[in-house]
């Protein structure tokens, strides 16, 4: 238990400082916005939704949210949900993992960059 | 008490999925259509009874109190057709894939018989053509691109001429002057209407239809929320007074405008509410035979596996069907228990409704009368719908094309199974359907965004 919440911690100060390589963090009031706009019809914060609960999505494996039925072409891409992945998947996530029931694409960089860091504090579910 | 409850549904539940496949051992679709209309519980069922001809008629006295069961999360994961997967439709009719397309959504046939389908989260407007009893689609072009979550389309003016195509975004109407054979817009989108919510959130597809005599343009626009949560309450005498200034039973707030079919001049100026208190009407349709509007709505989530019904039904100027405080005629929404006691009967019940979360999107006429694939006289003047299907819902529902009957221009109530068999198993689905339009040569035409691919129903039966 201490172990995983250690590595976990690691897990987290390393993707801090690859965001902060990136550049800045983001503006999380504006990814709210975005989440409001684009994602909270399916993803549903704490709750059930078409989507699955993104509360702490930040960190977690792709597909491993215990109960969501996920895509089996999400469960098998082996993906873990650093900040640049979520960009990534965010830009066009069928180009990234084919198969995938997600369908939203924010082709703003800077939209996808304020998200994330919204999903970022978003903490533990 | 509660567990009983549950248990007895799970036993009739048993026995519907039973009663499915015996029928289907026992010969599909004619077997089927001899069993007669499933009415009543037996309506409700899942997508384990499914077949082509299966007929159900669900009517308000069927509805179930709210909370019978949890509020289900039970999404289908979309996976690739499973090798041998086939979809069925009634004997005399083939499906086949038509065209390839990356999240196709509505679907509209030009008079010239071209496809135009909005992919939304593309941002485009995509146009397919193909000879008359071709199988597949020749060519395939984005007419527009650029746009925000595009969805619905429609052509103006009416008749074999049009100069104009709609397309109703997420938050704006645009059109694109047009020509019969154009593959591509010859111009830039003039906006028609700049806006139509107050912050563009929750339900985001538009749809776009104009009156039969040209005069009006109607635009459905779905809520912000599930059932109202994001609206502030206000006392019954702020409600009465709201109310005396606005169409019955329009809502506020970031719902101004929202849960409505709106009405504008097909310049966009004069915009009115036409009709209000429909959730989310994904898709608007003129019958061509009466020119009745007609919209196909999705209906609220969270109170339960089999309430409320989805429904498909016309609409009249003035009309009010409920949302959020009141749902199929005079039910009234649980979490807002009292908040509007003026509404009270006042809420009409729409004509058809659909088993509950089965997540209708596109209603259209059939309307083919000739051609290489059309469809026997019994078909014209009923109608299609495309079923999404659903996720909350512990037992699926939609994930078909359904056939709406009507006797002259009156719908009955009555739906039969047309396409099914995207339901793989309790968890996987490897199709959902959301368009459906007639083709040029009488074939019936839909979209499926899972599969990404457009389908084909021929009739082939009277094939020479």
């Amino acid at each position: 238990m201490i172990r995983a919440v250690l590595s976990l911690a690691v897990g987290l100060s390393l993707m801090a400082a690859a965001a902060q390589a990136q550049g800045p963090a983001g503006d999380s009031t504006h990814g709210q916005s975005l989440f409001q706009d684009r994602c909270s019809m399916c993803h549903v914060l704490g709750g059930q939704g078409m989507g699955p609960d993104l509360t702490g999505v930040v960190g977690r494996k792709a597909g491993a949210l215990p109960g969501f039925n996920y895509t089996p072409a999400l469960i098998a891409s082996g993906l873990t949900w650093t900040p640049a992945q979520l960009e990534r998947f965010l830009t066009d996530p069928r180009g990234l993992v084919p198969g995938t029931a997600m369908r939203i694409k924010l082709s703003d960089p800077t939209d996808r960059r304020d998200l994330v860091a919204y999903l970022r504090t978003l903490g533990k579910r | 008490m509660r567990a009983r409850s549950r248990l007895d549904g799970w036993m009739s539940w048993g026995a519907v999925g039973l009663a499915g496949l015996t029928l289907f051992g026992a010969g599909g679709a004619l077997a089927q259509t001899q069993s007669g209309v499933r009415t009543g519980q037996a309506a409700y069922g899942d997508w384990s009874g499914d077949a082509p001809g299966v007929t159900r008629k669900i009517t308000p006295a069927d509805l179930v109190a709210p909370y019978g069961t949890p509020s289900a999360g039970a999404g289908p994961s979309v996976v690739d057709r499973p090798a041998g997967a086939q979809l069925h439709t009634l004997p005399g009719f083939t499906v086949t894939a038509f065209a390839k397309m990356d999240g196709p959504r509505l679907l509209r046939v030009a008079p010239n018989g071209d496809i135009f389908v909005s992919e939304t989260n593309n941002g485009r407007i995509r146009v397919l053509r193909a000879a008359d009893g071709a199988t597949t689609a020749q060519t395939q072009e984005t007419f527009a691109d650029g746009l925000d979550r595009p969805f619905g389309i429609a052509f103006y003016p009416l008749g074999p001429n049009p100069q104009w195509v709609y397309v109703a975004n997420n938050n704006s109407v645009v059109r694109f002057a047009y020509h019969n054979g154009d593959l591509k817009a010859a111009g830039p989108a003039q906006v028609i209407v700049p806006r139509l919510t107050v912050d563009g959130r929750g339900h985001s597809t538009r749809d776009v239809a104009f009156s039969a005599d040209g005069t009006r343009m109607f635009v459905s626009v779905g809520s912000g929320s599930n059932y109202g949560e994001d609206i502030e309450p206000k006392s019954p005498q702020d409600a009465a007074a709201w109310q005396a200034g606005h169409a019955l039973g329009a809502a506020w707030g970031t719902e101004l405008n929202r849960a409505d079919v709106l009405e504008f001049d097909p310049s966009g100026q004069n915009e009115r509410v036409f009709a209000a208190g429909l959730r989310n009407c994904v898709s608007l349709t003129v019958n061509p035979t009466d020119h009745t509007l007609w919209c196909a709505t999705n209906e609220r989530d969270g109170l339960g596996d089999n309430v409320p019904p989805d429904y498909a039904t016309r609409v009249s100027a003035g009309d009010y069907f409920g949302w959020p405080w009141y749902y199929i005629g005079d039910h009234e929404e649980p979490r807002l228990k009292g908040a509007r006691p003026d509404l009270a009967g006042k809420a009409k019940v729409p004509d058809v409704l659909f088993q509950p979360h089965s997540a209708p999107l596109e209603l259209t006429f059939y309307t083919g009368d000739h051609g290489a694939a059309a469809f026997p006289p019994e078909y014209r003047g009923d109608a299609f719908v495309a079923l999404h299907g659903s996720w909350n819902r512990a037992l699926r529902t939609g994930y078909k094309i359904v056939r709406l009957k009507l006797n002259h221009g009156v719908p009955t109530g009555e739906y039969e199974d047309f396409v099914t068999g995207f339901v793989v198993d309790a968890k996987g689905v490897w199709g959902r359907p959301v368009g459906v339009a007639t083709a040029h040569d009488g074939a019936l035409l839909f979209t499926d965004d899972g599969g990404d691919t457009l389908w084909r129903v021929a009739y082939t039966e009277g094939a020479k």
